[in-house]
């Protein structure tokens, strides 16, 4: 069962949660910009919630589907549709062979997420389906999908088979068929291309002008078109060392805010390098990360502080809400 | 009717989540679990597999569960050519399909039978409700964001006839 | 109660990196002693699990651990002490407290590996660069690049690439003013005081003085990188028609 892409969208992808265990061997983490709509998306088709999906930015791609299929589309609002019927997003959704799935004008957010009950029929590579597009590992063939491509469809098993029988039963003859219930991305602020972002000090915050501190938090940055899978590069107002820094170069994580000598702070992203000499202002919360990853070049972001602890609860309350919403669909879709 | 099997698929599953309250409206059954009632120390328990771990409170009745909540008054008018829409589960009520978006639909307007008229979230899931008749609806008996109970008139319609 | 920043004997410090990693800084520069330190501790961590780690970093004085607060969470023996603290103030006492344990003479001895390169024509064209730049001939530049021996710091900036230290002052020289879009696999070059390996290609601004038949990055294997922080490497020059015999070898 396969998956025929007629046209390849601007940089569509497959990737999972991310290659955990090799950053010592100089191998980055890549993974979905936006892991939480990464992990509802899987949820929604009865899959783990950590299997390969494609990541689609921007533009999307023009996918012919081979076989009956369940699929979910959650993150960015690309405009999905089938013979120019919307394709509703947020929920699982049923589609008869020979559909082919199009992607238009970003609505809202600018990354989708689109999960295939059974997931992608790929191999792992350092335990992960992700792509490293630089280097050219892993994902299908290390690499962005081309037209022409086929994507192979691992027959979908457990609970992913058992959400495919009952859409399929409720479709009946017709091509296209969901539930009465969807999920919301509550935690995603209405306006995606003007959004605050939550983050704590970084470690060498100490070392950085009151005035550019001050700035940091009460003046907004825009997001540059220099941005993309690696990291978003930001422009507003310089950020200031006080005084010239000896850096060694050392780990960066995630959501690293990071300021080179030309003062211009760079949110580090799923494409990062695993170490980094430039000094850090700032951490943005692992909650806060798929906000980001979700505004486009020209957006703006305001930075506002908050602490470990705050942000350990809001990491932790929104894994706890994730185990319920994986309850509840089952329940409902037991029924 | 859910099974016993079923009820204890139901607790097991909920024991081994970060849950902390359950109700759930099958039919005739309700279950209600409610793991606040529990010492700290129990939670070391959960993770076990056999579901009487759990001391939680599991109330099994076949009538409606008393909630403290008061219910709606359904006002008898016209007659009984008033269609009511009645909810089929627990939940929040919401008028429109997200925050600040134009309600699904406002009063005199007409509907489809399969036309949605307001969504209900339960457990983080919404549950999109039906007009299940075609006609105008005449009244909304919900605002958005307060709780709903299962089996409350949610709307009156007038059906077309 | 967050900004609680551990600090033990010799200068060693704990910092919080977000609320899903901790920073073990072991001093402030480069120098073989501080490494020695972030060695001890990785291998350490090597052996003995950390609950809920998810991966450690090494650099030049440092070691970077990801967690999962969750998972940390559920680990603790101890709810109640969990309600009071975040996960970087256990973490941090649980580390200093290895810290402190840890022998400070590394016993394991360091890998000598060595690194066959043939230098200079096409396999190095800035090599001629670089010894009008430190005024030296170019078998002068081969000789002092491959009497040295250089401790790998670490492995970053992309697979298998090794950070090495030890590179001689006669021949360190900077960066190229416009960086090459893309420079060949296996490359050997010089950047400031810093030299090193391509292991796979990518763009870069490094002086390229020779290349390298060896294969730094393996895919298939386990670990995927040839090179380790803490290995010792050597230089050592080869000939364009060895360079082709090890090639087909590979």
């Amino acid at each position: 069962m396969s998956i025929k892409v007629l046209k390849a969208g601007l940089l569509t992808s497959i990737q999972d949660l991310g290659r955990y265990g090799y950053q010592k061997y100089g191998v980055i983490v890549s993974g979905a910009m936006d892991s939480h709509s990464l992990r509802l998306a899987n949820i929604l088709v009865g899959n783990e919630e950590g299997e390969g999906v494609l990541e689609i930015s921007l533009m999307g791609p023009s996918l012919k589907i081979e076989k009956d299929i369940i699929l979910a589309i959650t993150g960015g609002d690309i405009s999905p549709s089938i013979d120019g019927k919307s394709v509703p997003m947020w929920r699982p959704v049923y589609l008869k062979k020979g559909s082919i799935l199009e992607f238009g004008r970003c609505r809202w957010g600018c990354r989708a997420y689109l999960a295939i009950a059974g997931g992608f029929d790929i191999p792992r590579i350092m335990d992960s389906k992700s792509t490293y597009l630089r280097a050219g590992i892993g994902g299908f063939c290390g690499r962005g999908l081309k037209v022409g491509d086929v994507l192979p469809v691992k027959e979908p098993q457990g609970q992913a088979l058992r959400y495919l029988g009952k859409l399929a039963k409720k479709a009946g003859t017709k091509s296209m068929e969901t539930t009465a219930w969807h999920i919301r991305s509550s935690y995603i602020p209405q306006n995606s291309q003007c959004v605050t972002i939550r983050v704590m000090k970084g470690s060498q915050f100490k070392h950085f002008t009151e005035e550019s501190t001050q700035n940091l938090f009460n003046a907004p940055f825009q997001v540059t078109v220099q941005s993309d899978r690696m990291g978003y590069r930001l422009s507003g107002s310089t950020i200031k060392l006080m005084q010239p820094l000896e850096m060694v170069s050392e780990a960066v994580a995630l959501g690293t805010v990071q300021v080179p000598p030309d003062g211009n702070p760079i949110i580090l992203l799923a494409d990062r390098q695993s170490v980094g000499g430039y000094p850090k202002i700032a951490q943005v919360a692992i909650v806060d990360v798929g906000t980001v990853a979700q505004t486009k070049a020209g957006s703006k972001i305001y930075f506002t502080e908050i602490s470990i602890e705050e942000a350990e609860e809001l990491y932790c309350t929104r894994e706890q809400d994730i185990q319920n919403l994986i309850i509840a669909i089952r329940l409902k879709m037991g029924e | 009717m859910l099974t016993f099997n079923e009820i204890k698929e139901i607790i097991n599953l909920v024991n081994q989540s970060c849950i902390q309250h359950f109700e759930l409206n099958h039919e005739a059954t309700n279950i209600v679990i409610d793991k606040h009632s529990l010492p700290s120390t129990t939670e070391n328990k959960i993770g076990l597999q056999d579901a009487s771990a759990v001391d939680s409170t599991l109330v099994l009745s076949g009538e409606s569960h008393e909630k403290q909540l008061p219910r709606k008054e359904v006002p008898d008018q016209q007659g009984d050519n008033l269609y009511k829409i009645v909810s089929p589960t627990v939940g929040t009520f919401y008028s429109a399909p997200e925050p600040g978006a134009d309600p699904f639909i406002k009063i005199n307007q007409q509907v489809n039978s399969n036309e949605i008229v307001c969504v209900l979230e339960a457990m983080k899931l919404f549950n999109e409700v039906e007009a299940g008749v075609n006609g105008t609806i005449i009244e909304v008996l919900f605002k958005d964001g307060e709780f709903v109970e299962y089996g409350d008139t949610l709307f009156l319609v007038k059906q077309d006839v | 109660m967050s900004e609680i920043i551990t600090r033990g004997t010799m200068g060693i410090e704990i910092l919080p990196f977000g609320e899903a990693a901790i920073l073990v800084e072991f001093g402030q520069g480069i120098r073989p002693e501080t490494h020695d330190k972030v060695q001890a501790l990785t291998q350490y961590l090597d052996c003995h699990a950390i609950p809920a780690m998810i991966e450690y970093v090494s650099a030049y004085s440092s070691v970077t651990i990801f967690y999962d607060p969750i998972k940390f969470r559920k680990s603790l023996i101890n709810r109640e002490e969990g309600h009071q603290q975040t996960c970087y103030e256990m973490l941090a006492a649980m580390l200093k407290e290895i810290v402190s344990k840890l022998a400070t003479d590394v016993t394991h001895a360091a890998r000598i590996v060595e690194i066959p390169v043939c230098y200079g024509g096409d396999f190095g064209p800035d090599l001629d660069y670089v010894a009008q730049h430190n005024k030296l001939s170019r078998e002068k530049v081969i000789e002092i690049h491959t009497s040295g021996k250089y401790l790998v710091y670490m492995i970053g900036f992309a697979p298998g690439f090794p950070y090495l230290g030890g590179l001689s002052e006669l021949i360190s020289t900077p960066r190229r003013q416009s960086p090459r879009l893309s420079i060949p696999a296996g490359s050997v070059g010089i950047a400031g005081m810093q030299t090193g390996v391509y292991p796979i290609e990518t763009p870069g601004g490094w002086q390229l003085i020779g290349s390298t038949p060896l294969q730094l990055f393996r895919l298939q294997d386990n670990p995927p990188s040839l090179l380790r922080a803490g290995d010792m490497i050597r230089f050592v020059p080869i000939s364009a028609k060895k360079y082709d015999t090890y090639k087909g070898g590979i």
